[in-house]
């Protein structure tokens, strides 16, 4: 604690791989919040810790980076946040530095960055048991002596070494001391004379010189005349051809090496590892690729049959409340309001919950186990095909789950235009969100006896297939039609395969079953309760189906029902359309509504198979179902994802030709399922 | 990530990308990058 009393501040900061969010969440536990950097959509992870002493500190678990250099929007965020210039994010305290013990040269790097920003530093010396087991003799004292900071061993997948961390982490951190490594003489000479210009205004002589750096590297924060100097240096250097950067990366690594072999930690020559020899079968141009497709298919059979269980409990479950709602309230329009609007609504879309955490599951595994990165690695010569690279594979991926998280990991896109083409093209990777749509519409259109449940995952599959490939397809023309230009080469770090760290999965999985059950109890709660009362009212009869036809919701449907008339959809699907505008999921809600099965056990599927048009003709053909389902694959129907996009582009321009472009496409697929199938009599 | 001068790098994969050791990191390139990387080559070190 301050001596004001205010808690401190510590920056966790670290390699990606290093084990820095496992770290985070072995320190927070549970006691960790999610939101946003103010002003921008980067995903901002704070916990509070406590040390040996019972001292709550905040962490700040800022995204991986190699170097502080940013390259992306993440690390410019970090960047900003550890300088202290992040506004409504207070200057850290400390900085903990989570480094790879098996991997010290290039980890030492950042933590030599991380040293100059003026803020005392901790570093956890993590992952020590596969340094050990890779012949690296460790001696934390020492670096503790050549560095000047501390350093504490730590094993954070097994909880290792966590209780010296707390100790640290609750003594008086020290300022590192000036700066160790060698500059080489012509940028000596820069640097020295731009901290001359800045030093009345700083305190420490090192600060000065990483700021002159960081005004030589092109910031433009800081006096004028050190930015005068620096710029002219640059210039100077520029027309000598002399690589600066370059220079002081080199003479980092030099000295980092030094202190290495000081140390006696030189070692830990490369031998032949199970990660080898697992790369040889999922790198290779062909098994590679079974191996991909085979996870992909594994995923999806996953999402129907396992979840088929607890899908049926969460079913019973609202039935049950439904029934029990039916029989102890008075019949009235608070009844009405219970089972057939919040019931029907909220139940309609929280039954999918388990299909959901699967799907984060699966993902988590992959991610945590290092297999994504060579996925990313393998697609990168498809994507390299349509402009993209293999960098945007992992936010496509992550937009399988849900487009945001998506779209704001295109910050680790360096490249604008690469980043441009994934933001447009990330809402056609079918997200969490259709599931409810998809599997609804799946089983109206093909009863459970005639298909198994492979048969299912193969259409499900389908249709993820439909939207990537169309997704693709579109990222050629966005690239190589509007946008120009090349993607750049595909530079990757390959983790070595370990064992997922599931309490890390587990917590993000509570996270996301939290967004969902949030987004279910707050945005779907009030569409539905909306839903059902222009779904009910004006009242003008008895019958149900009369009642709908004139309320403001049937009005609406019957007034656009000639636009949709074409798809095969009418004014009720029209309802459904124009609500799940909101969020996609909300479609499954809507239905329920419009159709009164608040109280029924997988009543909605059976009304939709019972639905027909005022002449009789059934209106949940599969050639129906089929356009709606590319329909949904297809268009933008969250307006979340399009105030994202706006935040992340930085104007309404994108999003707007987004939606334009995306809505487009769904009616005109839809349009042309009905044609060809109809020509095809079916 | 550790591509600099001096820098010791072991060839890993070779093929369309490449996959080689670095800084004592695995890392990935792609054909593109890797031929704009000029390296020496050193016999007996790893």
């Amino acid at each position: 604690m301050k001596q004001d009393g205010v808690k401190r501040w510590v920056a966790v900061i670290g390699n990606p791989n290093a084990g820095k969010s496992t770290l985070f969440n072995a320190l927070t536990g549970l006691r960790q919040r999610v939101g946003n950097y103010p002003g921008v959509t980067v995903e901002k992870r704070t916990g509070t810790a406590f040390t040996l002493h019972g001292e709550a500190i905040e962490l700040i678990d800022l995204p991986g980076m190699y170097s502080l250099l940013p390259q992306s929007p993440d690390e410019k965020i970090a960047l900003q946040v550890l300088r202290g210039e992040s506004p409504g994010v207070p200057r850290p305290d400390g900085i903990l530095c989570v480094v790879d013990a098996s991997n010290l040269e290039r980890n030492l790097f950042l933590v030599t960055q991380v040293m100059e920003l003026g803020v005392p530093v901790l570093v956890a010396l993590n992952m020590v048991d596969m340094a050990e087991s890779r012949g690296v003799r460790l001696r934390p004292q020492e670096l503790s002596e050549k560095l000047g900071i501390p350093f504490i061993p730590t094993q954070a997948h097994r909880g290792k070494g966590l209780v010296e961390l707390r100790a640290a982490l609750g003594q008086t951190l020290l300022h590192p001391g000036p700066r160790q490594w060698t500059m080489p003489p012509p940028l000596a000479v820069a640097v020295g004379q731009i901290a001359a210009a800045w030093r009345d205004s700083l305190p420490a002589e090192g600060r000065a010189e990483g700021k002159a750096l960081e005004l030589l590297a092109g910031s433009d924060v800081g006096p004028e005349g050190a930015r005068k100097l620096a710029h002219a240096w640059r210039e100077r250097f520029r027309k000598e051809a002399y690589d600066w950067s370059a220079a002081v990366v080199h003479a980092r690594y030099e000295y980092v090496r030094d202190v290495l072999g000081e140390a006696g930690m030189i070692g830990g020559t490369r031998v032949a590892s199970w990660t080898d020899w697992i790369d040889a079968i999922v790198l290779h141009p062909v098994a590679g690729w079974g191996v991909l497709a085979a996870m992909m298919v594994s995923l999806f059979v996953s999402i129907f049959s396992i979840a088929s269980y607890p899908m049926e409990w969460i079913d019973s479950g609202f039935t049950w409340a439904g029934q029990l709602l039916e029989s102890q309230m008075p019949a009235g329009i608070l009844r009405e309001l219970f089972v057939n609007g919040i019931l029907a609504g909220v139940g309609g879309v929280v039954i999918f919950l388990p299909q959901i955490l699967i799907l984060f599951f699966f993902l988590g595994l992959l991610e945590d186990s290092g297999y994504l990165a060579r996925a990313a690695f393998l697609l990168d010569r498809v994507m390299h095909r349509v402009g993209l690279s293999g960098k945007s594979f992992i936010p496509l991926l992550s937009s399988y789950a849900c487009a945001i998280p998506g779209i704001m990991a295109t910050r680790t896109v360096e490249d604008p235009k690469d980043r441009l083409t994934t933001i447009l093209i990330a809402p056609l990777m079918s997200c969490s969100a259709r599931i409810p749509v998809y599997t609804t519409l799946i089983a109206a259109a093909v009863p459970v006896a005639l298909v198994p449940v492979w048969g299912k995952a193969v259409a499900l599959l389908g249709l993820y297939a439909l939207g990537t490939g169309t997704a693709f397809f579109l990222a050629w023309v966005f690239r190589k039609k509007m946008l120009g230009g090349g993607s750049p080469p595909l530079i990757l770090e390959l983790p070595p395969y370990r064992c997922p760290a599931f309490q890390t999965v587990a917590l993000r999985m509570w996270e996301r079953a939290l967004i969902f059950l949030r987004r279910a109890g707050t945005v779907i709660l009030a569409l539905s309760i909306l839903l059902w009362f222009v779904s009910s009212f004006p009242k003008s009869s008895e019958d149900e189906s009369i009642n709908l036809a004139g309320s403001y919701a049937g009005q609406l449907g019957h007034w656009m029902e000639p636009v949709i008339r074409p798809l095969g959809f009418d004014w009720r699907i029209g309802i459904g359309l124009v609500a799940s505008l909101a969020a996609r999921e909300v479609f499954v809600s809507t239905m329920s509504i419009v159709y009164h099965v608040g109280g029924e056990e997988g009543g909605l599927v059976a009304a939709m198979r019972g639905a027909v048009w005022p002449d009789g003709i059934l209106i949940y053909t599969p050639l129906t179902c089929l356009s709606l389902l590319v329909f949904y694959v297809y268009a933008l129907q969250c307006l979340s994802t399009v105030a994202v996009a706006k935040r992340e582009t930085g104007g309404w321009g994108w999003p707007a030709f987004m939606m334009l472009y995306m809505t487009g496409l769904a009616y005109f697929a839809a349009w042309m399922v009905q044609i060809v199938g109809h020509a095809l009599g079916f | 990530m550790g591509f600099c001068e001096n820098a010791l790098v072991t060839k890993i994969r070779g093929g369309a990308d490449l996959v080689c050791w670095v800084c004592g990191t695995r890392v990935a390139l792609s054909a593109r990058l890797a031929k704009q990387i000029l390296v020496e080559h050193v016999d007996g070190r790893s």
